[in-house]
Order: C-alpha cells, then sequence, then structure tokens
C-alpha cells in the first residue's frame, strides 16, 4: 500500500513546474476550495478546476508515450483517442448538468453532436502551429500543402461520426412521438438495431381499450338494466356510440400522453347478443386498430372482449323492513390482447 | 416535435455498419474509375475517391435533417416506417427521389473534386496546361484543347458514380427481395 502511494505521489510529482501534473495539480486544489465555498464563488472557482483539468488532459495525452499508448490501428490510418478524450472533457464542463457533490445529473444531445467536431477540432490544432525557430516560441502557421488532404478526410470522418449522433437522437424523437414503436419488432430494419432483451411492453393501444372499458363501465352502472336494454337496442346498428366513446377516450388520455400517437388509434367497437342467449346477455367488442408504421404488412390491432349481464342488487328503503331490489348491468371485461396482426381471417370489427 | 425525454437501447448502428460498407465499396469503386479515366495515379484517386465520398455523405446526412422536420406527418411516417421495419412497398416518388440524389451527388462530387483541389492549391498545373498557345500542338489536340481536358473529368466522375451507385443498388435489391435468414429466439 505505501508503494502504491509513492507511486502516485512519484507520478502526480511534477517534474518540472510548466507540465501537466502542476495543472492537474491546481485542478485538485481548485475542486478542494470549491468544496468549501458555495453558489457563485463555487461556480468560479468549479469552472477554474475544471479548465485546469481540461488542459492538464490535453497537455498529458500529447506526452510522447502516452501518446504512443493511445493510438490504435485503424483501417486507412492510425486512430489517436487523445482528443476524443479531452473533447469528451470539454462536453462534459460544457453541457453537463451537476448536482451536489459532483454528481452527474444529465447530458443533453447538443453535447453528443459537439463531442466528435470538437475533437476533430482538437485534433487538428497541431497543424496550424509551428515553433518559431528564433524564439523557440509557437506561432500561428498555414498547414502545409502535402497535410491538407488528410486533415480533410480527418474533419469529414469526425463530421460522419457526428451525424451518426444526430441520427440517433432523431430516433429518440420519434420513438417519443410514437412510443408504440418501441413494442413492435426490429428485425426488418437496415438502421437500427434493439441492443438488450427486455420485455417490449404493450402498445398504448392498450390504454385505450382500457380508457374505454372504464368509461363503458361508469356509463353502464349509472343505469337500470331495462335502459341498459334499450340503449343496446337503439345503439347496436349504429356507429355513433363508438365515436362518441372515441372522443371521451382521446379526451381523457391527451391530457395524460400529451402525445401525437393518440390520434393513429382507431377505436372500433360492436354489440351483439349472446349467442347462447343465457339470459339478456349482451357482447361488447371492442379493437384498438394501429394506424402508424408497424412491422406488419397491414398493420396490427388489439382486442377486449366485454360482456354485459343483468345483476340483482338490493338496497333498503329508509323504514322498510324488507330489502328491495333492482337490476342492474355489470360489465365483465378479458385483459388486452396482444396485438393481433390484420390478415384477412382476422380482422377488427367494423372494418 | 417535443423534447427528446427518453434514451432507449434502440441503435441505428446496421446503418453505421451498412454506411461503411457502402462508403467503402464507392470508395474502392471509385478510385478505380478515377485512376483509369484521370491518370491520376493511385494513391491520389483513392484520396479523391474518399474525400468525395465522405464529403457527399455528410451532405446527405445534414440534407435530411433539414428536410425531415419539414416533412408533413404522413411522409414522416413513411420514412419512420422504413427506418424501423424496413422496406415493404417502393413508391413511385422513391425512383424519382433515386435518380434526384443521383444527379445532386453527381454534381456535389464534380465540385467537392474542384474545392479539393483549390485547397491543395493544385489545379495551377492544369490551368497551365489549358493557357499553353494551341500552335504548338499537334493538329488532332488543336481541334479542341479545352475540351479534352475540360470535358473528360465531368465524364469521368459521371462513370464513378454511376459505378457505384449500380453497386449499392444491387446490395439494397438483395437485400430488400432476398427474404432474411430465420434468426433463433
Amino acid at each position: 500500500m505505501k508503494e502504491f502511494i509513492q507511486e502516485i505521489r512519484d507520478f502526480l510529482t511534477p517534474k518540472q513546474p510548466a507540465s501537466w501534473q502542476t495543472l492537474l495539480l491546481l485542478s485538485l486544489f481548485s475542486s478542494f476550495i470549491a468544496f468549501f465555498t458555495t453558489s457563485i464563488a463555487q461556480n468560479i472557482i468549479s469552472s477554474g478546476g475544471w479548465i485546469f483539468l481540461i488542459l492538464a488532459a490535453w497537455w498529458f495525452v500529447y506526452e510522447p508515450p502516452i501518446k504512443k499508448a493511445l493510438t490504435f490501428p485503424g483501417i486507412f490510418t492510425q486512430i489517436f483517442i487523445g482528443p476524443w478524450i479531452v473533447a469528451a472533457l470539454i462536453c462534459l464542463f460544457l453541457f453537463g448538468s451537476w448536482g451536489n457533490y459532483g454528481q452527474l445529473r444529465g447530458i443533453t444531445p447538443p453535447a453528443f453532436i459537439v463531442w466528435p467536431l470538437l475533437s476533430a477540432v482538437i485534433g487538428l490544432i497541431p497543424n496550424f502551429i509551428k515553433t518559431n525557430g528564433d524564439s523557440k516560441t509557437p506561432e500561428l502557421t498555414w498547414p502545409g500543402k502535402d497535410k491538407r488532404q488528410g486533415m480533410v478526410l480527418f474533419l469529414l470522418s469526425h463530421v460522419l461520426v457526428a451525424c451518426w449522433f444526430q441520427f440517433y437522437f432523431l430516433l429518440q424523437g420519434w420513438l417519443s412521438v410514437y412510443p408504440s414503436l418501441l413494442s413492435d419488432d426490429f428485425t426488418g430494419s437496415s438502421f437500427v438495431v434493439r441492443v438488450s432483451n427486455f420485455d417490449r411492453g404493450s402498445p398504448l393501444g392498450k390504454d385505450v381499450l382500457n380508457t374505454a372499458e372504464s368509461q363503458l363501465r361508469s356509463r353502464i352502472e349509472k343505469q337500470t338494466w331495462g335502459e341498459i336494454e334499450r340503449w343496446f337496442f337503439e345503439n347496436k346498428a349504429q356507429k355513433q356510440w363508438v365515436n362518441d366513446l372515441e372522443s371521451d377516450v382521446n379526451k381523457q388520455l391527451t391530457q395524460r400522453w400529451r402525445l401525437f400517437e393518440g390520434q393513429l388509434w382507431d377505436l372500433q367497437g360492436k354489440v351483439t347478443t349472446d349467442r347462447f342467449d343465457t339470459g339478456a346477455m349482451y357482447n361488447v367488442r371492442l379493437d384498438a386498430v394501429w394506424q402508424g408504421p408497424s412491422s406488419q404488412q397491414a398493420g396490427y390491432y388489439l382486442t377486449k372482449n366485454c360482456e354485459v349481464t343483468p345483476s340483482r342488487q338490493f338496497y333498503r328503503k329508509a323504514g322498510a323492513t324488507l330489502p328491495s331490489s333492482r337490476t342492474i348491468g355489470r360489465l365483465k371485461c378479458t385483459e388486452v390482447s396482444r396485438p393481433i396482426e390484420i390478415k384477412p381471417d382476422s380482422k377488427p370489427v367494423g372494418a | 416535435m417535443p423534447p427528446i425525454t427518453t434514451y432507449t437501447d434502440v441503435l441505428p448502428l446496421r446503418a453505421i455498419a451498412f454506411q461503411l460498407l457502402f462508403l467503402i465499396l464507392a470508395i474502392a469503386i471509385e478510385a478505380a474509375v478515377l485512376n483509369v479515366r484521370l491518370d491520376l495515379g493511385r494513391k491520389v484517386s483513392m484520396q479523391y475517391a474518399a474525400t468525395i465520398n465522405l464529403f457527399t455523405t455528410v451532405l446527405g446526412w445534414i440534407v435530411f435533417f433539414v428536410v425531415e422536420p419539414l416533412l408533413p406527418e404522413p411522409s414522416r411516417r413513411m420514412v419512420i416506417e422504413y427506418v424501423f421495419f424496413g422496406i415493404k412497398s417502393i413508391p413511385t416518388i422513391m425512383i424519382g427521389v433515386g435518380f434526384a440524389i443521383f444527379l445532386a451527388t453527381f454534381l456535389l462530387k464534380l465540385q467537392g473534386i474542384e474545392w479539393l483541389e483549390l485547397l491543395l492549391e493544385k489545379n495551377k498545373v492544369a490551368e497551365k496546361k489549358s493557357d499553353e498557345p494551341p500552335k504548338f500542338k499537334g493538329r488532332r489536340q488543336q481541334q479542341n484543347p479545352v475540351f479534352e481536358i475540360e470535358a473528360n473529368r465531368p465524364l469521368a466522375v459521371l462513370w464513378a458514380n454511376a459505378f457505384s451507385f449500380t453497386a449499392i443498388s444491387i446490395i439494397l435489391a438483395i437485400r430488400i427481395l432476398v427474404p432474411p435468414l430465420p434468426v433463433p429466439r
């Protein structure tokens, strides 16, 4: 342990006043001081700490043995990842939002897009600097003609990487507008893959159907059985009740979703009298049809089957000795089905 | 478009793999064509091909990022379906778009070489050649000296572009027409 600490000390002790170790120690010192200060002073001092850290890292990665260790053979050329490290630090400093005790809260998408561009710039800077022979000081220069071709390729390839990052964020934007895409299957894609194997979850059509169920229940359970039967009788052949239900569902869901996806879910419904005629029962089938992009040729739908049964309810009138009874309707529904592909033999109702 | 609220594990890795494949393929083919038709030397034609292809690819991405928010919702949904679930049908407009992309990349590549030579300060040699008085040249060259030098570069770039587009189209056609191997899950 002692040797280990000694090694770290040797590593961090500046060999000369102007070295990366000095900057790193300055950075550590700044963060140490920033720990004891508050608000504005802390911001200024910790920014100073960041800048020292970035400069130290910049210096460090260009030390000859380090540069050699960080250079990897690429397909066409050697790839030196030093600029990427420095650019990552700069992006963390500029775009990271920090909580207490240096806890990283989040990184914004621009950070990732700036990262490759910044590392390209950092990687190209040495080409613009030459040492003045007389005074031994660096000075600005135009890169030599033989270097320019390589520089153009270097810059363009880094911009291409930035485009890929941007494309990733474009995909995330699409997925947050159409979340039901996430529950679909991406194996046919030429662009994206899913890297982990989480449960794919259900499309939001599940929420549509469950909301429709609770809307229907609140409607039915207010009425007596006689009213329910009349309502079914009048509305069986019509579509109007489905449209009313759909607009109610949309009203309730848009508050919760705040998404564009809602209008792509088409609610369909059909009332049938029970075929087995066991008492006066009605079957209600509700389908949520997805009209957005999907992996199936003709799209898919989710379905929910409900049955309405009469049920005798007892209640006691004030002052009466015998309980009175009335018949009300009861709605019983199945769980929402898994997505069903639309085919000629499995179509949603009303389609 | 609302702000991005989720980071998912859906990564565009296939897009990157295909892009690299197409880039390497196009660079190899175009370098060969430029080398044969323009007599630039192997290394230089390789560098030129790499530069113009990276240049057009990057510009293509930028155009896509600019155009995408402007698309009407149905068209965007079509793009989304294509990106996430593969192509199911080829609408006629795609053929027009493909041809427009071909023309645009051809013009951009031609212009890209021009700009590259400007940057490398190389085109002085070419100018000198065309500035030479036609007097001292043979009868054949005298007929159309400007045409000889100027015309074969666009033609070479056009050929290069046509070859690389053909190769990429063949791969895309295989990708669309051949059913994918069943992957055990």
